[in-house]
């Protein structure tokens, strides 16, 4: 997401209309985002609502225009991240994990999962970095601010997020070769 | 890293999810109409519009509006951390009086580890204030905020504002919430914080209160002065001077023709003594009446703190602002200023000033000479 410098400096200093503007360019990044992890309209907008509050009382905040994009997916994950565990809906990524494993053990399981429940079914922290680098094309140094751990660590849980997605999707992947060559 | 099938599946996924994207902007415009009030300093405060976003809320707090049975209150050592009016005035002007005439409520609740405590309370006809504090076995920071809006049984729905600070580990605040009505002696507050939320996490808990609040002695001054300009009439209702606020009622009148070019008009007041102090007015909240003419013919009520006990005669300076959004642009508006209303407190009596010089409120200065 990139965005006029000078907006996002008129934003950090406090022009509402600069915000807003940002911030309806930013919608439905951001919605995309909350859906993933909550999977249901209301739930998605109630995230959504307190994104927009909490950068709106915190915009101030921010130190340089080009950790905008950063900071503000950042709200919205943390926000996401709260509405699960407050709800109780957060799967512990260990149990994930081990479900993922049990699951590639067994074949063809795989072969109903589309991209999207394949995606669902990663552990938090790798279907955040594989959303952060594929769908808002963040680099990996703004990937390892949002998440809050080093680059390196970036890359490896990526290249393990695409790893384990490529189990999930041996089924939906032939497809889609099939089709290219078709 | 190359882009092959697998990233581009992701991206196609997430973009397959459904945009509502109406929704979305309205949630947006709401929060910055929600928003909108201007911050004094950097406590976090909350304006609860009683008009258009109440909607809004209904849909966040459904756990606050339903009237239950009374919980048991129970009495429970809590740390004194200070009389929360006295620590909120060191900030802002005319709260001292609050802390000298509200009456001590010292309800108090806990659960899960976090324990809140209605300190105080005031009711003076227009406004009920009250204030408590919340103390937490978790440590807590500046993110640290009770949800849940407080309201009137008497009331329709939320409304007010609330404001919040730490103070010595501590997390105190005070609720506004208006209720014009002279007439009522006593007034019931119901508040169901329902959280205690920080960035670390939000803290759940059964907390309940209910309680009564007595109205101060108010003596209304009946006004019936209607000041015009351009399109927009500003009816002054009533005034009332009470041992903790000015509190007035004004309504705002819209020729509906002013409404085919612009969309929004709000009608605010400042104002000034015999000693030449300039107050901010600052309304609280405001509401359609029966037989409005327009969707921008409000009643509001505003609260004036901190006038000179030495004052005899108090002038508001009504001055409006008509307003539309511009696509892409920032939003046009026109300042209006209306004839003022001086009241003669001694008397109980009053007079417009036609065509009256606006006072600067000091911030205003400073910020001005700033630039």
């Amino acid at each position: 997401m990139q965005h006029d410098e000078e907006i996002i400096s008129a934003a950090i200093q406090g022009d509402r209309i600069a915000l807003q503007q940002l911030l309806k360019s930013e919608k439905e990044k951001l919605y995309r985002m909350a859906y993933t992890y909550v999977k249901n309209e209301d739930d998605a907008l109630e995230i959504f609502q307190q994104t927009v509050l909490q950068a709106i009382e915190s915009v101030h905040q921010v130190k340089e225009p080009h950790y905008f994009s950063t900071w503000l997916v950042r709200i919205c994950i943390n926000k996401a991240l709260a509405f699960l565990k407050n709800n109780k809906k957060l799967v512990y990524m260990d149990e994930v994990e081990d479900r993922n494993l049990e699951d590639s053990a067994t074949a063809d399981v795989a072969e109903r999962l589309d991209v999207s429940s394949a995606l669902d079914s990663l552990p938090e922290k790798f279907k955040t970095a594989l959303m952060l680098r594929y769908y808002q094309d963040f680099t990996v140094k703004q990937i390892a601010t949002v998440m809050e751990c080093p680059e390196g660590t970036v890359k490896t849980t990526l290249h393990r997020g695409l790893a384990m997605l490529k189990k999930d999707l041996k089924g939906v992947y032939a497809d889609e070769r099939q089709r290219d060559f078709n | 890293m190359q882009m092959n099938d697998k990233e581009i599946l992701i991206k196609n996924a997430m973009q397959d999810i459904k945009v509502p994207e109406d929704h979305l902007e309205s949630i947006i415009d709401d929060a910055f109409y929600e928003t909108s009030k201007p911050k004094k300093n950097k406590r976090k405060k909350w304006l609860i519009p009683t008009i258009a976003a109440a909607v809004l809320f209904i849909g966040l707090f459904t756990a606050t509006l339903s009237a239950s049975p009374v919980l048991a209150n129970y009495m429970a050592q809590v740390p004194v951390i200070g009389n929360v009016f006295s620590i909120f005035a060191e900030e802002e002007e005319g709260l001292i009086q609050y802390e000298r005439f509200s009456d001590d409520v010292k309800l108090t609740q806990s659960s899960n580890g976090v324990t809140i405590s209605i300190d105080k309370a005031v009711y003076d006809g227009t406004n009920v204030t009250f204030t408590y504090t919340v103390t937490s076995t978790r440590e807590l920071d500046d993110s640290a905020h009770l949800t849940g809006f407080p309201q009137l049984l008497e009331g329709e729905g939320p409304a007010g504002s609330m404001d919040w600070k730490l103070a010595e580990g501590s997390l105190i605040g005070i609720n506004t919430i208006p209720h014009l009505d002279e007439e009522a002696a006593q007034v019931n507050v119901i508040w169901e914080p329902g959280s205690l939320y920080t960035d670390a996490g939000e803290i759940e808990g059964d907390w309940k209160f209910e309680f009564a609040v007595d109205q101060l002695k108010t003596d209304p001054i009946m006004l019936d002065e209607i000041n015009s300009e351009g399109g927009v009439s500003v009816h002054f209702t009533e005034v009332t001077f009470t041992d903790v606020a000015v509190n007035v009622a004004y309504q705002q009148l819209v020729d509906p023709a002013l409404l085919e070019v612009w969309e929004a008009v709000e009608v605010e007041l400042m104002a000034a003594d015999d000693l030449g102090n300039v107050y901010l007015v600052p309304y609280n909240g405001g509401t359609t009446y029966g037989g409005a003419r327009t969707r921008e013919d409000f009643s509001w009520t505003a609260t004036m703190r901190g006038l000179d006990p030495l004052a005899t005669s108090l002038t508001f300076y009504p001055f409006g602002h008509v307003s539309r959004m511009v696509e892409g642009k920032e939003p046009e508006s026109i300042r209006i200023e209306f004839d003022a209303l001086e009241i003669n407190m001694l008397e109980g009596t009053y007079r417009i000033i036609e065509d009256p010089e606006f006072p600067v409120y000091e911030e205003e200065e400073r910020e001005e000479k700033r630039k």
